[in-house]
This record gives structure tokens, C-alpha cells and sequence, in this order.
């Protein structure tokens, strides 16, 4: 049985630490991970709950596979209600944490209330204590990293924290964790730091128990071949991380350019991956937990500083989104995130909306405040507002509430390109159309990891789909959606998935847990995760109006290049994909389709 | 006619060379092309995108930002001047 079998549950304004039971049951139904966490909070939390009030929590979960041999098996998730987008949040990270925070002993941590000062948790195998944090409090990530592990005096224990736009409550901040990976998404920085709670550190070494450790360790070497193996997962990733994509989405005409303006940037050559490498700011790659792949980037900038990435989503949103060509500020602009603990591709998204609010007039420049202009290509503005950003201060306090808020504060929310206020990712809907319904649908809003429809749309995985056709589209995306939803429950990375199918998930997962999943069933969980935060978003207010993209890539074609002409065609993919995922015209999932996943 | 061919990821940094442009005098095939690529090359970049006679699964052969895996495939002709780029398998997110 792969679980640890309890859950912490911390109150931060109390203090008090209880230690529960998980419900094998449940475990069973949801896996782990974004699955069991999300069921824990929609059986605690009102949907309607304002995100940054006391009556939030905050839920850390690790997966079924987590801090197991599994390839890729270190990842956690953050379950909250976001700030941003209204709906239930997930955001997922890598790195070490999510290994080590299971190594303590606890499947899933919970934060209730609020501390009524700066506060962090301390957990190992023996004890947890909430500490003062007022120390830290304004302090970057990598600071406060810093400063925890000389404070613990433990080689090995974990840090996951938030930096200054966490703690100054940007609906667009993330948690990070091991310094540079981010459980980025959905502004779950702002929940945690409205509980005032700025860190968690974890050391222990509690082994995972396999339930058949033969049949395990077998299954694990069939797929960490399969992913050697595969010229994705086993040659490009590991030599070009996932920037490799800025001239592959560039070239088919899908890569967003200009605010959305545009689908193809003519710098390309000046900030892809492959400048990453020619221009000597690779020194290596680097992997997290248990994986086989290796596709993060350490990188040492021409001044000097090192740090990780960018990967493709930064690097194209403070790149082409804004029109800059200089990949040392766009790599800066990446630390910067990582060290302020800002969304690195909100952020982006959203300076972008700012240039195009700017070049339009509805940004004056009085209120720049003598800052740098906000012009398309201007590479000193995307550094100094990121700090603005981070910071609150000046037009900073509005960037800081994403893209949305910003362009609707202007009167102008048709110039925000955002899924229920959540900024889109690197590829524009009008040249991938299975992607675009895949972010219309999501539940946590404009996100591109919940059904990377890009797989088979554009590289070709499992098996090569045409992006401007329709036929067959819902119908993986529901598959991609559940199929995600397992893996994210499991503690993988969705990387994996470009080699391995669902029954070597189910292998992977019945041989760690001793459950016995049928590939069917393992999917029903998949889509009963899917359902569960539907509902969630129909309780906290969502409707089917919510299932849309910006008017721009419905009604504007891309201008020029491959996809010149082409606009997103959702009208006439979502009354399909409800009908197969069981739902009503209005997007209502119906009793029968509750009834069968005993929701 | 003038047909660019464009290279990409480990085939560019590899090779150390980002592209070539090959003259024709009549069409060819896709396949045809990337023959003549690895003759100009002095080095056969076709191991590195097809097995057993197929474009592998991952590899991205692009005429003028358009899949030939929606066309002809590796008997796509290639009939007048345009851009050819050329991926190995790779892929992100």
C-alpha cells in the first residue's frame, strides 16, 4: 500500500495539530494527489468561499506514487479555491518536496484558518511545529530557503515557500519549492499567504511501503525503457527541456505573438531553445525526483547569474507575447518570478496585456509613473514591472491581479486573453483546435497541462491528428482530461505521457497500491475527478458562459502564415464534448453520470 | 526553384548548422528531399527522423508550416519554391 496513511491537518489559528486516518476508500476512488485533495476540500469548503478569507484551506497532497521508484514519482499538488479564476485550484510541482513531504509520514497536509502572524511548519518524522516566520517575511524565495535550511541544519529537508507577491496577495502567485520549481498556477501563493503562512520545511525518511515490491521494481524498469526509448521522452527533452517547442509551434503557425495579435514571431531564432544552447546559457540539464528525463534547464546568464529555465510557456510569454528578442532578459524575467514567487506565465500574459492596453492609449503614460514605456519590445519594461508586480506598487498593484482584472479595470476586458480569468498558455487556440476546446472546458481555467491536446495535434503522440480538423476532437479531449487527472493523482509527471498509455499507469498503480484497477476503472477515477471539480465550479458560481475563449481567437482570424484565416471554432465542439461527458446543454453534469461515479 | 530547408533541435545543434537551400530542378518527394539534405550535408539525417520506412512518431516534417503526415507523407511532392523544417522528435509543454 503506497500510502502513508494520514493526513495533517494544522491549524493556523489555534495551533492545533491533529493527525487523521486517510480512508483507503477514498484513496481508491481518487487515487491521490490533485484527486483525493480536491475531494477532502469540496467536503469541507463552501464553493462560494471569498478564496482569501479565514474559511479557505489549503491542502498540500501527494500522490498514490510519490516518493516511490516510479519514474517521475515526486511530484505533489496544492488544492485550494483560487483568487483568480473562482474555481477549485490544483496546481502541480516537481522537484523534491513533494518526495520528501511524503518521507514525513503524511499522504496529504491541510491549513485551515489564518496565523495571526508570519508563521512556517516545521514537519519530520517525529514532530511538527508551527514556527515564527516574522524573520522571513519579505524575503525571496531563495532567501527564505536559504536562511530555513541553515535555521533546521538538515542536509536534506525540503522548502516549499512563498516569495513577496504571495505575501502581498497577487491573484498571479505561485508556491515554489526546491527554489525554482513552482507549483505555479492559480494564484495558490496568494492563499498561502493570506494565512500568513510563508514556508514549509519537510525532513524524513518514512520509505513508501510497495504493496508487490517485485512486480514494482519490474513494471518501473519496463517503463523507465519505454521512456529512454522514446525519441521525446529519451532524446528531446533531455538536450533542449521543453523550449524545443518555440520554433516547432512558430513554424506551424500557432505560437502567440503580440498579445494574440499575431501567430508567428519573427525573432523565433533570437529566444528558442536551440539560442538557449548556441548562445552558451546551458550548463546542463537537470531532473527532478526519480525521473528519467531530465528536462530542466540549468542555465548561467552572460553577467554571470545562474538559475533555472526559462521553459517554453516563460520564455514565450515575456518573449513573443511581448515582442522581445533578448533571452537574457527573458531568462531574468524567469528568475525574477522564481525568486518574487509570481506565476511565470501570468506574469508574462499579463505585462503583455498591459503593452497592448498602452499601444491602444487606455494605459497613459502618466501613470508609468516615470517607468519604462509599456511598448511592445521594450525589454527593460518586462524587468521592472515584474518587480511592480510582485511589489504592489504603483500600476503594479493592478498587474498584480492577472490580465483580466487589469484590462477590465481599463473598461477593456476583450484585450485580456484568459479562460475564466486565468491568462492562456503558449498556443494559440486558432491553429490547434482540440487544444482550444481543452482550455475553454478547463476546470481551473486557462491552463495548457489539464489536456495537452498539443500531443497528438502537433507532435504527433500517440498518433498524429490534424490541428484544423474537428472530427474526433471531444472526444479526446475528455480522454486527455481524465487521463491527466490520474496522472496528476498519481504523483507523475505529465511528461511521461508521451510514452506511456493508460495501462501502464494502471500497472504502475495496482502494483504500488495493491488495488486492482482495471484500466477502465482506473479512467472512471480520472473522470470522476473531472466531475468532482465541474461541480465544485457549478457551486461556486460557474455556468456554461464560463466554457469560452477570448472573443478575439473566436471571431478575429490569424492574420498571416500557416494558419492565416482560422479562428477558433468552439461553437461547434462544445455541445459534443457535454454530450459525451454526460452533461446537459448548460454544461450540468446529469444524475446518471453522478450516480455512475458515485458522486 | 529554391526549396530552404530549416533544421531544428538536436539535428541544428548537432550538425552546427541551421539550415541549407537546396536547388530543383522538378519536383521531388519528401523523402527525396531530405536524401538530398543528408548528400549536401555530408551527413545522413535520415536515421534521425524515419524507421522502418516511416516518419518516426515525434519527428515533424513541415512544408511551409503545413504536416506532411496530413498529406502525402515522405511521397509528398514538393512542387514549387517554399520552406521546409525539418524536427526530430521532441516535444515540451
Amino acid at each position: 500500500m503506497s500510502y502513508q496513511g494520514k493526513i495533517l491537518r494544522v491549524n493556523l489559528a489555534t495551533k492545533e495539530i491533529k493527525t487523521e486516518e486517510l480512508s483507503q476508500d477514498l484513496a481508491k476512488m481518487y487515487i491521490g494527489g490533485r484527486g483525493l485533495g480536491t475531494k477532502i476540500f469540496s467536503d469541507e469548503v463552501d464553493p462560494k468561499v471569498d478564496a482569501l478569507s479565514s474559511e479557505n484551506k489549503l491542502i498540500f497532497a501527494t500522490g498514490a506514487l510519490t516518493s516511490t521508484i516510479a519514474p517521475t514519482g515526486g511530484r505533489y499538488m496544492v488544492i485550494t479555491k483560487s483568487p483568480l479564476s473562482g474555481t477549485i485550484a490544483s496546481s502541480n510541482s516537481g522537484g523534491f518536496f513533494g518526495h520528501k513531504l511524503k518521507s514525513t509520514g503524511h499522504d496529504v497536509l491541510i491549513f485551515e484558518d489564518k496565523a495571526e502572524i508570519a508563521c512556517y511548519l516545521y514537519i519530520d518524522e517525529e514532530k511538527v511545529e508551527l514556527r515564527d516566520a516574522t524573520h522571513l517575511w519579505g524575503k525571496d524565495s531563495h532567501e527564505t530557503t536559504d536562511i530555513l535550511m541553515e535555521e533546521v541544519g538538515e542536509k536534506t529537508a525540503k522548502v516549499a515557500c512563498i516569495g513577496p507577491s504571495g505575501e502581498n496577495l497577487s491573484f498571479i502567485s505561485g508556491i515554489m519549492n526546491d527554489k525554482n520549481r513552482a507549483a505555479g498556477r492559480s494564484g495558490v501563493g496568494a492563499v498561502m499567504g493570506s494565512k500568513m503562512l510563508k514556508a514549509i520545511i519537510v525532513s524524513g525518511k518514512h520509505k513508501t511501503i510497495i504493496d508487490d515490491q517485485t512486480a514494482f521494481r519490474d513494471a518501473v524498469k519496463k517503463k523507465v525503457k519505454i521512456l529512454k526509448e522514446n525519441g521525446i521522452t529519451g532524446q528531446g527533452l533531455p538536450a533542449l527541456g521543453t523550449k524545443v517547442l518555440d520554433n516547432i509551434i512558430n513554424s506551424i503557425g500557432a505560437y502567440p505573438t503580440r498579445n494574440f495579435q499575431k501567430a508567428q514571431f519573427e525573432s523565433v531564432d533570437e529566444v528558442s531553445g536551440e539560442a538557449l544552447v548556441e548562445k552558451g546559457y546551458l550548463i546542463k540539464n537537470v531532473a527532478c525526483y526519480a525521473c528519467p528525463i531530465a528536462c530542466g534547464r540549468l542555465v548561467q546568464l552572460p553577467q554571470g547569474k545562474t538559475g533555472e529555465g526559462p521553459e517554453y510557456e516563460p520564455g514565450w510569454a515575456f518573449g513573443a507575447l511581448c515582442e522581445v528578442s533578448d533571452l537574457n532578459t527573458i531568462s531574468q524575467a524567469n528568475f525574477m518570478c522564481n525568486e518574487l514567487g509570481l506565476d511565470s506565465i501570468s506574469a508574462g500574459v499579463t505585462i503583455a496585456t498591459a503593452m497592448e492596453l498602452y499601444d491602444k492609449g487606455y494605459i497613459k503614460k502618466e501613470e508609468l509613473d516615470k517607468g519604462p514605456e509599456l511598448n511592445f519590445g521594450n525589454a527593460e519594461a518586462i524587468l521592472y514591472y515584474i518587480r511592480k508586480m510582485a511589489l504592489k506598487e504603483g500600476i503594479g498593484a493592478k498587474l498584480a491581479l492577472g490580465s483580466y482584472r487589469l484590462a477590465e479595470s481599463y473598461g477593456h476586458p476583450e484585450v485580456s486573453m484568459t479562460v475564466k480569468k486565468m491568462e492562456i498558455p503558449a498556443y494559440d487556440p486558432r491553429g490547434v483546435q482540440g487544444h482550444g476546446l481543452g482550455y475553454a472546458t478547463n476546470n481551473r481555467g486557462g491552463c495548457h497541462v489539464r489536456c495537452y491536446m498539443i500531443s497528438p495535434e502537433v507532435l504527433g503522440a500517440p498518433e498524429k491528428l490534424d490541428p484544423q480538423s474537428l472530427e474526433g476532437k471531444p472526444e479526446w479531449v475528455k480522454i486527455f482530461q481524465d487521463l491527466t487527472a490520474v496522472i496528476d493523482s498519481s504523483g507523475l509527471c505529465l511528461f511521461t505521457s508521451f510514452a506511456l498509455g493508460a495501462p501502464d499507469y494502471a500497472e504502475l498503480l495496482n502494483n504500488a497500491t495493491g488495488f486492482d484497477y482495471t484500466v477502465d476503472e482506473m479512467m472512471q477515477a480520472g473522470e470522476r475527478i473531472w466531475n468532482l471539480e465541474r461541480q465544485f465550479n457549478l457551486k461556486a458560481g460557474l455556468t456554461v458562459d464560463d466554457d469560452t475563449l477570448p472573443k478575439r481567437l473566436l471571431e478575429d482570424p490569424i492574420p498571416s502564415g500557416p494558419n492565416k484565416g482560422h479562428v477558433h471554432r468552439l461553437g461547434e465542439l462544445l455541445p459534443h464534448y457535454y454530450e459525451i461527458r454526460g452533461w446537459s446543454k448548460n454544461g450540468i453534469p446529469s444524475d446518471e453520470k453522478l450516480k455512475e461515479l458515485s458522486l | 526553384m529554391k526549396i530552404q530547408v530549416k533544421l531544428f533541435a538536436t539535428l541544428r545543434l548537432n550538425l552546427g548548422v541551421a539550415g541549407l537551400d537546396i536547388e530543383l530542378e522538378q519536383p521531388v518527394t519528401m523523402l527525396r528531399l531530405l536524401e538530398l539534405a543528408s548528400i549536401q550535408l555530408e551527413s545522413d539525417i535520415i536515421p534521425e527522423l524515419i524507421e522502418d520506412g516511416k516518419i518516426m512518431v515525434g519527428t515533424i516534417l513541415l512544408i511551409n508550416g503545413h504536416n506532411v503526415l496530413h498529406a502525402e507523407k515522405l511521397e509528398t511532392l514538393i512542387t514549387e519554391e517554399c520552406v521546409v523544417s525539418v524536427f526530430p522528435p521532441n516535444g515540451g509543454g
